[in-house]
C-alpha cells in the first residue's frame, strides 16, 4: 500500500502524543478509513485538512477527555487519594528514619538551620544596608556637591564644604532645581536648664527647605515655615518626649549652649519630627533654623567657619548630573578662593543614594559602610550555606547501603523512577524545613547580638520584610532540592535485586569522587577563611602594637572646646601640674587618633611663592611635643623656643622632605603659611601617626600659638604612678572646681587607639564568625561521614583486631583518608586565600606580612578539628570487643 | 440523570441496533448521514456515544483490525440490556402520543 493512502504520519503521531495516556486506537483507526474513504472523493490535500480538523476536534472531545482519565486511574499516576497517601507514607518513612538516624538528621538539620540563618542574617543586613537613603522621594535625583583635594600621596574626599557655590550654580543652571544646604554643628549643643546641663550630640543648622527638601515628616509644624525663623528649631519626637514629655510643644523655648564659643541663644521650637530613620545618612535630633547662623553674623558674632557646609542639591526632572558637572570647572575658576588652585582642590558631585555604601569622606555626618564589605559577607554566606548542601549529599549518598532495602522494596511494588527521586525530594525538603525553623529560632536569639558585632541595629518585621520571608521560604525550597537532588537521582538508580540482595550496584567511583571533592571543598573553604581570620587578626594587633612614634600611655585627653573652657587654659594647666600624679599637661587644637582640623587654608609655601604644598598642620602649646615623647630629628621644639609666637615652625620628616629641605640644611629655613605668616622652620621632628595606621604618614607641621587659647580643644595630660584611676579622678576634681559650665569629657589615648579600628574589629568580628561556622559545619560532616565509615567498617575492623592489628593502627586506618583531604584541601585553599588577603592589605599603608605561621596554623588547626570531630567514633571502633562486631552478620 | 435519551442519542442507539454486529465508529456516522441526511463530525459522534457508554446505555469490545483502517482496532458497539429498556420506553411514550386522537387528526396528513 502507497505512503500516499495514508493520513499524515505526523499528525496522527502528534495527536496520540496530545491524548497520552488514553487509549486511542480506535479512534485512530477511524479517522484512518475516513480519510481513505475520502480520498476517493476529493483532492489529497483537502483529505488532510479534513483528517487535520478531526483531530482538532477528537482533541478536545469529550472522549478523549474521559479516557485520559480513565486511563489514569489504571495506571494509578492521578488519583489524589492514590497521591496523598503516597506522600503521606515517603512522610512516614521520613520520620521514621529520623528516629532511627537521630544523629545524621540532626547533624544535617543543624548544619543547614545554622547555615540559613547566617543566610538570612546577612541578607537582612546587605537588604537594610541597600536601603539607606530609599526612603527619600526623589532619593534618585538628589546629589550633594563635594570636594577634593590631594593630601601628600592621597585624595581626600570631603562633604563639607563653602556653601556659597551652590546658589551661584543654582541660578545659571536650568539642570539644578532646588538646593538645601547644612552646617553639622559637630561638637553638639548643651541644653540648659535650670536643674541640668545635658549635652545633644545630633545636631544641625538647615536651611529653611530642610523638611521639603528631605522627606523627614513633621508630627506638628508646617514643613514650609518651620525653619524661616531666626532662632527657631525643629526637634525629633523622642527629643520632644525627653525635654517636655509630649509631642505638643510648638512654641516652647529651649535654652542652649554651644561648647566651641560658649555662647548661649534661647531657640523657639517650631516643630517636631519623626526620629530620623535608621536607614538614614543623617541623624539629627535638633535641626535649627539656618536664619538663626546669618542673624548671629549680622550682630557681629558670627559662629567660627559657619560657611563650611553640605551642600545638597535637586536636579530638575529627566536632567542629567552631567549638566551639573560640567559647570564645576567655571566655578573653580571664578567663584573659589585661590588656594584652590595652588593647592589643587576640585568640586564634585556624589548621588545622595551612593553616599552611604560608596563613600567615606572626612566630615561626613556618620561613618559609612562599603559595598565590598557587603560583598564579601554574601560571599561568605553562599560559603557556609553550600558547606551545609554538601553536607546533606554526602551523607546521604553514604548511608546508600541502608536505602538500597527501601528502594529495592519500592521499585518491585512498582514505583516508577519519578516517584522515588519525588520519595528522596521530600526527605530533603523535610530537612530543609527543619532548618528553616531552627534558623528562625537562632535568628531571633541571635539578631540583637548581631547587630553589636556588626554595629549596626537590625530589625525584622513582618510587614516590612515581608518579600524577604517569601525570599528565604523560596530559598528553604531551593535548599531542599539542592541538598536532595544528587542523592536523589543516584538512589533512584539502584537496581532492585541488587538491593533486595544487599548488594550495592552503585559503590562505584563516582560516587567516591563526588563525596570527596565536596569534603575537600568544605575544608578548603574552612580553612580560607581560617586564613582570612588571621591575617585580620595579625593586622589588627599590628596596628595596636605598632609604635606610633608617640607616647600613648597613661595619657588621658580631656576634651577643652566645651563652654569655652580653653579661655581658663592657664589657671587649669597650673591647677593639674600641681598634682602630684600629673607628670605633664599640654594642650592641642585636636587630640591625636582624631581627625586633623582642616581648616579653610592648609597650604604652606616656599617664600618665594612659586610652590605650594598642602598639608596638615596642628596648634600646639609648647608643651605638646615634649609630652608625647615626639623625636626631635633636628633643631629644637617650642619648650624653650625664644621667639614670638607664630614665628617658627616644627616639621615632621615628611614635611621637610615635601619641602625640599634635607637635615643639614632645614633649620633657618622662611617658608609662609597662611595669612601671610612667614614664620622659620625651627626643628623637625621623625613621622609620628597622628592619625591612625589606615592613613599613610602625610606631612605635617606644628604650630605653636601662645596667645590664642580659645583655639585649643583638647587638653592632653600624662600621668606617673601606678594607680591611673587615682589619677583620672584627681583630675577630674581639678576641672570641675575649675571649670564648673561644661561636662567632663575624657577619654584614655590607649583606649581610643583601640576603638580607631573598629572597623577592623568588626572586620575580625565577621571573619572570624563565619570561619568558626564554617569549621563547625565542615567537621560536623566529617563527623557524620566518619559515623557512616564507623557502621560500613565494624566487620573489618573486627576481622583486623581478632588477627592482631593495634588500637593506633586501626585508628589510624579510620582517619587516613580524612586527614589526607583536609591536608589537601588546605593545600588548595592557601593560594587563594593568599591573594585576596593581599589584596586586602594592600589597603593599609602600614601592614604586617602575611607570614608563614598563619598557614602553618591553618593546617594545624583544621587537621586537629578534623581529627577530634572523628576521633570518638574511630576510638570507639578501634577499642571495641570484635566478638560483638564479628556475631553481627 | 440517567433514562434521559436525547434525539441525536437516540438516533445514535437506533443505528446501532441496527447494524447488529458491524457498529463501530465510522460505520455508525455513514450510516446516519446516509439515512438522516445531515452531516456529523467524528468528534460530535464519539462524545455521544461516550456519554452513552457512560450511561449505562451501550457497551464496547475492541477487535476487527482492518488494512484500510492502518490496522488498527475497531471499536465495536452493541446495547445494554438498559439502552434497550430506554429505547423501548421512548418508543412507548411516542407511540401513546401518536395514539393520541388529537395528534392523529392533526398529524394525518404528514404520515
Amino acid at each position: 500500500m502507497s505512503q500516499l493512502q495514508t493520513p499524515p504520519r505526523w499528525l496522527s503521531r502528534f495527536f496520540a502524543w496530545l491524548c497520552k495516556p488514553a487509549d486511542i486506537d480506535d479512534l485512530l483507526g477511524d479517522m484512518e478509513e475516513i480519510y481513505r474513504d475520502n480520498l476517493g472523493q476529493m483532492s489529497r490535500s483537502k483529505a488532510r485538512f479534513k483528517y487535520f480538523g478531526q483531530c482538532w476536534v477528537l482533541v478536545f472531545s469529550y472522549t478523549v477527555k474521559k479516557r485520559k482519565v480513565q486511563a489514569a486511574f489504571m495506571n494509578q499516576q492521578w488519583s489524589i487519594q492514590n497521591i496523598k497517601s503516597m506522600y503521606f507514607n515517603y512522610f512516614k518513612m521520613v520520620l521514621r528514619r529520623f528516629r532511627t538516624r537521630l544523629s545524621f538528621s540532626l547533624i544535617n538539620i543543624f548544619g543547614l538551620g545554622v547555615g540559613m540563618a547566617a543566610c538570612f542574617l546577612i541578607t537582612l543586613f546587605v537588604v537594610s544596608e541597600h536601603s539607606f537613603d530609599r526612603f527619600h522621594e526623589d532619593y534618585d535625583r538628589t546629589y550633594r556637591l563635594t570636594k577634593t583635594y590631594p593630601a601628600g600621596q592621597q585624595q581626600v574626599q570631603t562633604a563639607e564644604l563653602r556653601n556659597y557655590f551652590l546658589p551661584i550654580m543654582q541660578a545659571s543652571n536650568p539642570a539644578i532645581e532646588s538646593i538645601c544646604r547644612i552646617r553639622d554643628q559637630r561638637d553638639g549643643v548643651m541644653v540648659l536648664s535650670n536643674e541640668s546641663v545635658v549635652v545633644e550630640k545630633q545636631v544641625a543648622f538647615a536651611e529653611s527647605n530642610f523638611f521639603n527638601f528631605f522627606s523627614f515628616p513633621l508630627l506638628s509644624g508646617n514643613p514650609n515655615t518651620v525653619l524661616n525663623e531666626p532662632y527657631s528649631v525643629a526637634i525629633s519626637e523622642s527629643l520632644a518626649r525627653k525635654y517636655f514629655g509630649n509631642d505638643q510643644v510648638e512654641g516652647q523655648l529651649m535654652k542652649v549652649g554651644f561648647p566651641q564659643d560658649g555662647r548661649q541663644l534661647d531657640l523657639k521650637v517650631a516643630g517636631v519630627f519623626k526620629d530620623m530613620p535608621a536607614n538614614s545618612h543623617i541623624h539629627k535630633d535638633l535641626i535649627i533654623s539656618g536664619a538663626t547662623g546669618e542673624a548671629e553674623a549680622k550682630a557681629g558674632r558670627g559662629f567660627r567657619a559657619f560657611v563650611m557646609q553640605h551642600n545638597y542639591f535637586k536636579l530638575a526632572a529627566e536632567m542629567s548630573i552631567d549638566l551639573v558637572n560640567q559647570q564645576l570647572p567655571e566655578i573653580e575658576d571664578k567663584h573659589a578662593p585661590s588656594f584652590y588652585k595652588r593647592v589643587g582642590m576640585h568640586l564634585g558631585t556624589q548621588a545622595m543614594a551612593d553616599i552611604h555604601l560608596r563613600s567615606n569622606m572626612e566630615h561626613e555626618f556618620e561613618a559609612n559602610s562599603s559595598e565590598q564589605y557587603l560583598d564579601l559577607l554574601v560571599i561568605l554566606v553562599i560559603f557556609i550555606l553550600s558547606m551545609a548542601v554538601f553536607n546533606y549529599t554526602n551523607l546521604a549518598t553514604s548511608q546508600s547501603l541502608d536505602r538500597s532495602k527501601e528502594v529495592g522494596v519500592r521499585k518491585v511494588m512498582g514505583s516508577g523512577r519519578k516517584q522515588l527521586i519525588a520519595r528522596f525530594m521530600v526527605e530533603s525538603l523535610i530537612v530543609s524545613f527543619a532548618g528553616l525553623l531552627l534558623a528562625a529560632i537562632i535568628l531571633s536569639l541571635a539578631l540583637p547580638y548581631f547587630g553589636q558585632l556588626s554595629g549596626r541595629s537590625l530589625s525584622f518585621s513582618f510587614q516590612e520584610h515581608w518579600r524577604l520571608l517569601l525570599g528565604f521560604l523560596g530559598l528553604t525550597v531551593l535548599v531542599g532540592l539542592l541538598s536532595g537532588f544528587y542523592p536523589a537521582l543516584y538512589m533512584s538508580g539502584f537496581r532492585p535485586i541488587a538491593s533486595l540482595k544487599g548488594k550495592l550496584s552503585g559503590t562505584g567511583a563516582s560516587v567516591k569522587f563526588l563525596r570527596r571533592t565536596l569534603v575537600i571543598g568544605q575544608f578548603a573553604i574552612s580553612a580560607g577563611l581560617m586564613v582570612g581570620t588571621a591575617v585580620v587578626f595579625k593586622q589588627f594587633n599590628y596596628m595596636l602594637n605598632q609604635d606610633l612614634g608617640l607616647a600613648t600611655k597613661a595619657i588621658i585627653n580631656v576634651d577643652i572646646s566645651g563652654q569655652g573652657a580653653n579661655k581658663k587654659l592657664d589657671e587649669l594647666k597650673q591647677s593639674l601640674l600641681a598634682l602630684p600624679m600629673v607628670e605633664q599637661v599640654a594642650a592641642s587644637a585636636k587630640a591625636p587618633l582624631s581627625d586633623f582640623d582642616l581648616g579653610a587654608t592648609n597650604g604652606i609655601y616656599l617664600p618665594n611663592g612659586s610652590e605650594a604644598y598642602s598639608m596638615n598642620y596642628l596648634r600646639v602649646d609648647r608643651d605638646f611635643i615634649g609630652l608625647y615623647d615626639i623625636e626631635m630629628l633636628v633643631g629644637q621644639g617650642y619648650a624653650s623656643f625664644e621667639g614670638e609666637p607664630l614665628s617658627g615652625v616644627v616639621l615632621n620628616r615628611s614635611a621637610m622632605e615635601n619641602l625640599g629641605f634635607n637635615l643639614e640644611n632645614v633649620v633657618g629655613q622662611q617658608v609662609e603659611v597662611y595669612d601671610g605668616y612667614h614664620p622659620r622652620v625651627i626643628g623637625v621632628t621623625e613621622d609620628f601617626h597622628f592619625e591612625s595606621l589606615r592613613q599613610a604618614i602625610g606631612p605635617v607641621y606644628f604650630q605653636w600659638i601662645a596667645d590664642r587659647p580659645d583655639r585649643f580643644d583638647a587638653l592632653s595630660v600624662r600621668l606617673k604612678g601606678n594607680d591611673l584611676g587615682e589619677g583620672l579622678m584627681a583630675v577630674q576634681d581639678i576641672y570641675k572646681q575649675i571649670i564648673q559650665t561644661s561636662p567632663f569629657e575624657y577619654h584614655f589615648l590607649d583606649d581610643r587607639m583601640k576603638r580607631a579600628y573598629e572597623n577592623e574589629q568588626y572586620f575580625l568580628n565577621t571573619f572570624g564568625l563565619f570561619s568558626i561556622l564554617a569549621i563547625a559545619i565542615a567537621s560536623l560532616g566529617a563527623l557524620g561521614l566518619a559515623m557512616q565509615l564507623a557502621v560500613s567498617k565494624q566487620r573489618e575492623m573486627g576481622v583486623r583486631k581478632v588477627l592482631g592489628a593495634k588500637v593506633g593502627s586501626i585508628l589510624k586506618l579510620m582517619s587516613k583518608e580524612l586527614i589526607y583531604m583536609v591536608v589537601l584541601a588546605n593545600l588548595i585553599a592557601w593560594p587563594v586565600a593568599y591573594y585576596f588577603m593581599d589584596l586586602w592589605l594592600a589597603e593599609f599603608p602600614y601592614r604586617d606580612a602575611i607570614g608563614a605561621g598563619v598557614f602553618l596554623f591553618t593546617l594545624g588547626v583544621s587537621v586537629l578539628v578534623s581529627f577530634l570531630s572523628i576521633g570518638g567514633t574511630s576510638w570507639r571502633v578501634a577499642v571495641s570487643n570484635p566478638v560483638k562486631s564479628l556475631r553481627t552478620e | 440523570m440517567r433514562g434521559f435519551i436525547g434525539e441525536f442519542e437516540e438516533l445514535v442507539l437506533l443505528t446501532i441496533v441496527a447494524l447488529g454486529d458491524e457498529a463501530y465508529g465510522v460505520s455508525v456516522k455513514e450510516n446516519i448521514e446516509k439515512r438522516a441526511d445531515r452531516s456529523i463530525s467524528i468528534g460530535a459522534l464519539h462524545s455521544t456515544i461516550t456519554r452513552l457508554e457512560e450511561k449505562g446505555f451501550i457497551e464496547s469490545r475492541l477487535g476487527g483490525a482492518t488494512r484500510e483502517r492502518g490496522g488498527r482496532k475497531k471499536r465495536y458497539f452493541s446495547l445494554t440490556l438498559e439502552g434497550k429498556q430506554g429505547l423501548a420506553k421512548i418508543k412507548s411514550l411516542r407511540d401513546e402520543l401518536w395514539a393520541d386522537p388529537n395528534a392523529q387528526i392533526a398529524l394525518s396528513d404528514f404520515i
